[in-house]
């Protein structure tokens, strides 16, 4: 069986939570072969991070964010007029994204990207335009438009190696090709989710400055569509946690098709490291220097740790590279906190390495889904204070239920709460019981819930199951 | 031209009658003073009353003669110079230099208004070097390929008559450069020193050395002008000089301005070629030791004065393109640009709609007026001219083909400036097929009898559907406009396994 696998803007390329998740299952997998699929952004060569494994047998990329040439019929004024009679404004996106799958059933393989010159599509946007902002600069209107559906169109249009499954790790773009795929060459297809795509563009879109407040709430909305889209197209949605499950079931009418399948690791390599002798108590923060990891926080909080404990050590372990400026703001903290001589930058590293030196494991992120560093932090003993994002709690405190055990193996405090990050530091350093249960509890956690034997089981059960419910079914018979 | 609109609308803004005469001699000089002065050049050589005056005030100033000997010998002299050699060489120069560089300037025109657009002025010099040298190499081989072909004719005719058909293509090149400098007053004068420089130099050195003479004397007299509009061209925009074929880019990238220009010019002429190709009226040159030279005088000449009469056309054009059209124009596309809701964008689009309308009815029928008059002029013979017994179909329908063919290339002009490329390509490719189509048709079926029918009918049909064509793209032209616009995003590509692999092994 071959299993069309695809990324957008992770693997192989990025390091971190999805790569990792992904190298991991696709280097365990044995009994399917994979083809990888990225799908970037602007078209740009770039050099992997990850070596691929014996059973990744092909590799496919495409941008978003550039203009290709399609062989392929354009769009036509049926399809147009069908497309246009199911949007209506304010979007109700599980009903259209129903109506949106019927459509692109039915006209599965345009050049979608000469939508924007069909006539229709013209009525269409002014139509929108003179309903709800006639007030509006319409040249940025419609660049604004043009310029959000540009990787859309691509999305759709693209043709990807043929598979038997196709497995998308993300709604979003990704999600549109898998499902035209799934539609072009009659295969189905499934998504994973470690953060919930729309979710993350909804932060975005309301953070971000550039996109006027008229602009917002349409976008999002869409997101939310496309979202609600390939849910329903999709054979299985899995997730990490309950928490995101949740939010699925908002844009996801039939909740049979969603399941959760944790992410695992290595238990034996991790539960085997051997701890070695210090003087100090080495905190690590393992992870990318990034904004969104928030290292700021942390160093504000071992500021804090510092100033009742002498002999402490900070380190963080991960690539520099990846935000530059970012970088050297956290440095310029170091130097404004005056911690210099505690917090050492490791760069790229081996985290087993750290592990055996590691006294607690710090996580200051402002997102995440299900950080691998926690539970490879756990099964190595090392107790874990972390900020409540994703499934950090769930990890930290169990999720209560019968495959998990009881009992803290850490600390949670909010986000951007450096206060709280160093008493909950504190209090594992002082309270040598609390520290010792912790670390127990945390590798029994690991063991019984998040070992990547179990993660990958699931998967190899889920990817012959939906592959044999397909061939039962009247779609796969008439292909074969 | 950016700068007329401004002087036109200072003149018009005046409010007088007299401002505005002075604003309709200002487009007509832009419009049509090289035309007028070149015309002017060649009258003076091909009319023996204008010969007579001029070449006295020559002698005169150049020549010990005494005003006696002048006297007598400018009746021989006017033989000596002008005659089928002469006629022959100029006509041919003429017709197939515009065709070969119609072209060519359009594609040097677009090339230079990009640049002043960017403010990119370093390279114009040099592109203009650069697009007057591909002229030269094509005309060179156009006329190796004629006197290949035809290699009986006297060597001084090859050489000459090559120098003075490689002349006037780089004249016609290099004064689209000088017309760009917005020096007027001095584009004008360049060709009044071409226009005056030819005649003298034909009268002095067709004088010493015969037909030779008079076609030499010409060719330099408008190398003279070349040379100052060159300069003009470097004063303006700077004289540096570098060796490059980045030029040569522009020429794939504006294929579609080659293919208008060299067909407009041959739409223009492909009448007279079939005409002098007729056994009927065309004329062989070879009893003169000139092989392959055909001419029909008797359509020539009362074509010729016939595109005169489109003068009016022009400048009544310049004059309402440049002053009352083009701020609708322009508030039209400030709307798209600059921020403009889309009801500011479509009332925008309808007064400009109405304003071309209304300008394009004000050309007609200012045109119609001067045709007319001409018409009535001419049928009761007031203008004096060598046409004298022509047909008067010839005549009549003449008039009305330039008539016609002005009205063509202002619609196809207002399609240029909405950028409108493939339509008129297509337009002109229209005419040339249908003057030609008609041409020989029209001759096979009725002789001579419908002579000038192809020309005015090729226009007057292709007229009327650049008309429509026109409006049924302005009714859209939000749209259009908006929708002709390139995304700025890269060119997308594919990764496959293999290049990945290759990559990494590169990097490694």
């Amino acid at each position: 069986m071959k299993i069309g696998i695809l990324f957008e803007g992770t693997y192989p390329y990025v390091q971190g939570g999805v790569s990792s998740w992904a190298a991991s299952l696709m280097r365990n997998e044995k009994n399917v072969d994979f083809v990888a699929i990225h799908v970037g952004a602007n078209p740009i060569r770039r050099l992997p991070k990850y070596k691929f494994s014996d059973n990744i047998k092909d590799y496919f990329e495409f941008f978003l964010f550039s203009s290709y040439k399609f062989e392929k019929q354009p769009v036509t004024d049926e399809f147009m007029e069908e497309l246009v009679s199911i949007i209506r404004y304010p979007f109700e996106e599980i009903y259209m994204g129903e109506k949106l799958f019927n459509v692109l059933k039915k006209y599965n393989n345009f050049d979608y990207t000469t939508l924007i010159k069909n006539d229709i599509y013209w009525d269409f946007i002014i139509k929108l335009y003179n309903n709800f902002i006639p007030y509006e600069n319409f040249n940025y209107y419609y660049w604004n438009l043009r310029s959000m559906l540009l990787p859309f169109l691509n999305a759709l249009t693209v043709d990807i190696p043929v598979c038997d499954v196709y497995h998308s790790v993300t709604t979003g773009y990704a999600g549109l090709t898998a499902l035209m795929a799934s539609l072009r060459y009659n295969k189905p297809y499934i998504i994973t989710e470690h953060g919930i795509y729309h979710r993350e563009r909804q932060l975005d879109l309301l953070r971000s400055k550039w996109v006027k407040d008229e602009y917002r709430i349409p976008w999002i909305r869409l997101f939310n569509t496309i979202s609600a889209l390939t849910y329903y197209g999709a054979a299985k949605v899995t997730t990490l946690f309950k928490k995101n499950q949740q939010i699925e079931k908002e844009l996801c009418d039939d909740h049979s098709k969603l399941e959760i399948i944790p992410n695992g690791i290595d238990y034996n390599h991790f539960s085997s490291i051997e701890k070695e002798e210090k003087t100090s108590v080495n905190i690590g923060l393992v992870g990318r220097v990034v904004e969104i990891k928030d290292i700021k926080t942390a160093l504000k909080s071992i500021k804090i740790v510092s100033e009742s404990i002498s002999e402490v050590k900070f380190y963080i372990i991960g690539p520099t590279d990846e935000e530059p400026d970012y970088f050297k703001e956290c440095k310029e903290m170091i130097d404004i906190l005056n911690i210099g001589d505690i917090v050492e930058f490791t760069g790229m590293a081996d985290v087993s390495q750290w592990y055996s030196k590691l006294d607690i494991v710090v996580l200051s992120s402002v997102s995440e889904g299900q950080p691998l560093v926690l539970l490879e932090a756990m099964a190595s003993g090392i107790p874990c204070v972390s900020t409540d994002v994703g499934a950090c709690s769930e990890i930290i405190y169990g999720t209560g239920e019968d495959n998990d055990i009881d009992g803290k193996c850490g600390l949670i405090v909010k986000p951007k709460d450096f206060s709280s990050m160093a008493k909950a530091i504190n209090e594992l350093i002082e309270n040598k019981e609390f520290y010792n249960s912790a670390s127990e509890i945390g590798k029994k956690r690991v063991h019984k819930r998040y070992m990547v034997e179990n993660m990958i089981e699931k998967y190899d059960g889920l990817y012959t199951g939906v592959y044999k419910k397909w061939l039962e079914s009247d779609s796969g018979s008439t292909d074969l | 031209m950016a700068g007329i609109g401004f002087r036109l609308n200072r003149f018009i803004e005046t409010g007088t009658i007299s401002g505005n005469v002075l604003a309709f001699a200002y487009s007509a000089i832009i419009a049509a003073g090289p035309w007028i002065i070149t015309s002017l050049a060649l009258s003076t050589l091909l009319n023996y009353g204008f010969f007579k005056v001029i070449a006295q005030v020559i002698l005169n100033v150049f020549t010990n003669m005494t005003d006696r000997e002048i006297i007598y010998s400018i009746q021989n002299l006017y033989s000596k110079i002008v005659n089928e050699y002469f006629s022959v060489s100029i006509v041919y120069s003429f017709v197939f230099s515009t065709i070969i560089t119609g072209g060519i300037i359009m594609v040097l025109s677009r090339n230079i208004s990009d640049k002043i657009y960017s403010e990119n002025y370093d390279d114009i010099f040099s592109d203009t070097v650069g697009f007057i040298m591909i002229s030269q190499i094509i005309s060179l081989i156009a006329a190796m390929i004629f006197f290949g072909i035809y290699d009986q004719n006297p060597l001084w005719v090859k050489i000459f008559v090559t120098w003075l058909f490689i002349s006037l293509s780089t004249l016609w090149v290099v004064s689209v450069a000088a017309v760009a400098t917005d020096s007027y007053v001095k584009y004008l004068l360049a060709f009044a020193i071409t226009g005056l420089s030819s005649v003298i130099f034909s009268i002095l050195f067709g004088l010493k050395f015969g037909p030779v003479g008079s076609v030499a004397g010409y060719a330099l007299g408008v190398n003279v002008g070349i040379s100052y509009m060159l300069f003009m061209v470097g004063e303006y925009f700077g004289f540096r000089l570098k060796i490059s074929f980045a030029w040569a880019k522009s020429i794939v990238v504006n294929w579609q301005n080659l293919v208008i220009g060299t067909f407009y010019y041959l739409a223009i002429w492909i009448d007279d070629i079939v005409t002098w190709a007729s056994p009927q009226l065309g004329e062989s040159y070879t009893r003169y030791g000139l092989y392959g030279f055909r001419l029909a005088y008797d359509y020539d000449s009362p074509m010729f004065l016939a595109y005169l009469t489109t003068i009016p056309t022009m400048a009544m054009f310049v004059l309402v393109l440049e002053t009352y059209f083009y701020k609708k124009y322009k508030l039209f596309y400030q709307n798209i640009t600059s921020g403009g809701t889309y009801s500011d964008i479509i009332i925008s689009k309808n007064e400009m709609i109405q304003e071309m309308k209304s300008n394009i009815s004000l050309v007609v029928k200012f045109q119609i007026i001067i045709t007319a008059i001409i018409y009535f002029i001419n049928d009761i013979n007031i203008i004096v001219s060598q046409n004298a017994g022509l047909s008067d179909i010839i005549r009549r329908i003449g008039i009305v083909g330039a008539m016609m063919n002005g009205f063509y290339l202002m619609i196809t002009l207002l399609l240029l400036y909405f950028d409108f490329r493939k339509e008129v390509m297509l337009l002109n490719i229209l005419t040339f097929s249908i003057n030609i189509g008609l041409s020989y048709g029209l001759f096979s079926v009725f002789d001579n009898k419908l002579l000038g029918f192809s020309y005015t009918i090729a226009f007057t049909v292709s007229t009327f559907i650049g008309y429509k064509i026109l409006i049924k793209k302005l009714e859209n032209i939000e749209k259009i406009e908006f929708n002709r616009q390139k995304m700025y995003t890269k060119e997308g590509f594919y990764i496959n396994y293999d290049d990945i692999e290759k990559y990494v092994k590169e990097k490694k």
